[in-house]
């Protein structure tokens, strides 16, 4: 297509300026005609055609007597644009020349007129197609070349992902996609497809672990369970042993319920999607809430509370499970401290915009090697595997703050122990 | 009352419907999504008592038809999923309450008899009495026999609900939701020892008590007789 045009446009242009050339040459014959007359037309004729000039000339009587040129006379000879064939043999037995010529009739009824040889004109096609062809061919070749060796590394990289997804899919999760390191399009997308990979074996990690976690940890109260059953079927022989074993039973049972819907709950919150179903949570109000909820119990139980709640402090969230997750850091502070212990409920703005809810005691605090273990599923402290409780309130807690993009910071006091949510800056969009 | 249960689960839908029928309720079963829409449909009931996850027409899916062929029966949701998401799209399905499985005989009793008395709407009103104790809704003041109680914020909103359940069981769990929006369970004492601080601060100089624990099940408000 390109080059048809290429073809077209030199055509026209070479054969506008043949035209024009003729043109020119024509009037300067008519000017030389009108001021010498015949016979000096003749001999400017004779001239010209023997000269260098491309042009060929014929001046041909009314009668179609030649008068001049070394064009041929021709019947019927028009004024106007024709194509002229002069059935010249060159000496070397030359295919015969045609001409474009124009014809003007001169006053005195003779007929002028100037061509050219079309074969230049054909020569100028031949080189400008020879031309094209020779450039056509070789960006083929570059472009062709390129394109193997182009889609023979893309080839070999989309075969790295192929063979590390094969890899992943026989079970190996560690896996990842390999980086050319020049950071184009593939290197994305591979980089994409390892944070997929990672993302999806940390839950692997985390399903794994509450499997296990489940096998080992319930096991224990679920034969304690069996075993008092067996022992009332045994030994029971008063209503009232029976009513002991069944209570315990119930007991049992209710623990049992609590730590499988305290499981789910995390792992819905360790699976879920940030920000799904987030909206505009007062932590102020929810401070206050919890604070207010647990402060009888706090007394009653002889502990002290005191609380420093900043207001009108807001972040987007899951407000129910800001207020489980807030709640068990504060049932956790409760359990694991000596009454007489002072609890610490404290809500702050931060200066870089976020803000930081926490929780602290002056109890006897936890072991700097514990510490990072608090937040392990069912770990419970050697001094605490006697109080009650599962072991999964600061996992919850931990699952939560991660999903609200949240820090969960433990540290020591000394005394004591503090547990805090720091949010980062939130906007208020 | 009349009530329906529908529940894929035999065993479950044998228990609740037992223990309906020894409370002196009439209760029809359905063990599917169809037959319930049918029996929902074909009489009225007072209560409906539905599986979240029914075979054929789901739990949300027979409750949205129920609501759209105008069945207004107060609806409790009974489900394995427990989570907030699940809660909510219950809830705006057309479903009044939602009880978590497991759960305790004496929860769902509670929540059925909360769900049947449920006052309509439109009567709101502003004083609320038993005995001698009444509160005043609009100027938020309680008295117990003509001498003024002081409550806290949500000493009151507790008495508030008890009264306005005045006779029927309320859960431990129906409080918590109610009075602190907690949708999980505390392994503390809140409501006991609210309940406790309550008692004292309405308690009349003749020591009889409105507020009674029902050991297993909940509270009840009762006036003295």
């Amino acid at each position: 297509m390109l080059g048809i045009a290429v073809l077209i446009a030199a055509r026209t242009a070479l054969q506008q300026q043949v035209q024009a050339r003729i043109d020119s040459e024509l009037s300067f014959l008519g000017r030389e005609y009108s001021q010498g007359g015949l016979d000096h037309l003749l001999d400017l004729v004779r001239t010209r055609g023997r000269g260098a000039s491309a042009l060929d000339y014929l001046v041909q009587a009314r009668d179609g007597r030649h008068l001049a040129g070394e064009m041929p006379t021709i019947a019927g000879l028009r004024p106007g644009w024709m194509e002229i064939v002069v059935a010249e043999t060159t000496e070397d037995g030359g295919r015969p020349e045609r001409d474009m010529a124009r014809v003007v009739a001169l006053d005195g009824g003779a007929l002028l007129a100037v061509g050219t040889d079309l074969g230049q004109l054909g020569d100028v096609e031949e080189a400008v197609v020879t031309a094209f062809a020779w450039t056509v061919s070789l960006a083929a070749l570059l472009g062709i070349g390129g394109g193997v060796w182009l889609s023979r590394a893309f080839l070999r990289r989309v075969d790295a992902i192929a063979r590390t997804a094969e890899g992943i899919i026989a079970g190996d999760l560690t896996r990842r996609v390999p980086t050319g390191g020049t950071g184009d399009d593939l290197d994305r997308l591979a980089a994409t497809l390892n944070r997929m990979l990672d993302r999806i074996a940390t839950l692997m990690e985390s399903l794994h672990q509450v499997s296990s976690d489940v096998a080992h940890d319930l096991r224990t109260p679920l034969t304690r369970l069996y075993q008092r059953l067996e022992e009332a079927r045994a030994s029971a022989s008063t209503i009232t042993d029976y009513e002991a074993a069944v209570d315990s039973a119930v007991a049992e049972a209710d623990g049992l319920l609590q730590t499988f819907a305290s499981l789910l709950r995390i792992a819905q919150v360790e699976g879920a999607s940030p920000t799904a179903g987030f909206t505009a949570v007062d932590l102020s109000a929810l401070a206050e809430t919890v604070a207010d909820a647990y402060q009888l119990d706090i007394e009653a139980q002889g502990y002290r509370l005191a609380t420093a709640i900043d207001s009108d402090i807001t972040i987007r969230g899951d407000r129910e499970l800001l207020t489980q997750a807030f709640a068990n850091v504060v049932e956790n502070a409760l359990r694991h401290t000596p009454p007489g212990t002072l609890i610490r409920i404290e809500l702050h703005a931060r200066a870089n915009g976020g803000s930081c809810i926490s929780v602290s005691d002056n109890g006897p605090g936890v072991s700097a090697d514990d510490l990072p273990k608090l937040v392990l599923r069912f770990y419970r402290g050697e001094h605490s595997r006697t109080t009650p409780g599962s072991g999964l309130g600061l996992s919850l807690a931990h699952a939560v703050a991660e999903l609200h993009g949240a820090c969960l910071e433990i540290g020591s006091l000394n005394p004591g122990l503090r547990v805090q949510f720091v949010f980062p800056a939130f906007s208020a969009q | 009352m009349k009530l329906l249960v529908i529940e894929d689960d035999a065993e479950t839908s044998a228990y609740v419907a037992r223990g309906l029928r020894e409370q002196g309720h009439t209760v029809d079963v359905a063990e599917s999504g169809q037959d319930g829409l049918f029996l929902a449909t074909a009489a009225e009931h007072d209560v409906l008592i539905v599986d979240r996850m029914l075979p054929g027409l789901d739990g949300i899916g027979l409750v949205q038809a129920l609501r759209s062929t105008g069945v207004r029966a107060p609806i409790l949701f009974l489900t394995a999923l427990g989570g907030v998401g699940d809660r909510v799209r219950g809830l705006d399905a057309g479903g009044d309450d939602y009880l978590v499985k497991p759960f305790a005989f004496a929860e769902l009793l509670a929540r059925v008899n909360a769900l049947a008395r449920r006052p309509p709407l439109n009567d709101s009103p502003t004083q609320l009495c038993a005995g001698d104790l009444a509160m005043d809704l609009l100027k938020r003041t309680v008295t117990r026999a003509g001498r003024p109680v002081d409550l806290q914020p949500r000493e009151f909103q507790l008495l508030e609900h008890l009264l306005r359940n005045k006779d029927r069981v309320v859960t431990r769990t129906m409080l918590l939701e109610a009075v602190w929006d907690f949708h999980f369970d505390p392994r503390t004492n809140i409501v006991e020892t609210h309940i406790s601080r309550l008692r004292s601060k309405i308690s009349g100089g003749d020591g009889t008590e409105l507020i009674h624990t029902l050991r297993g099940s909940g509270y009840v408000l009762r006036s003295p007789t």
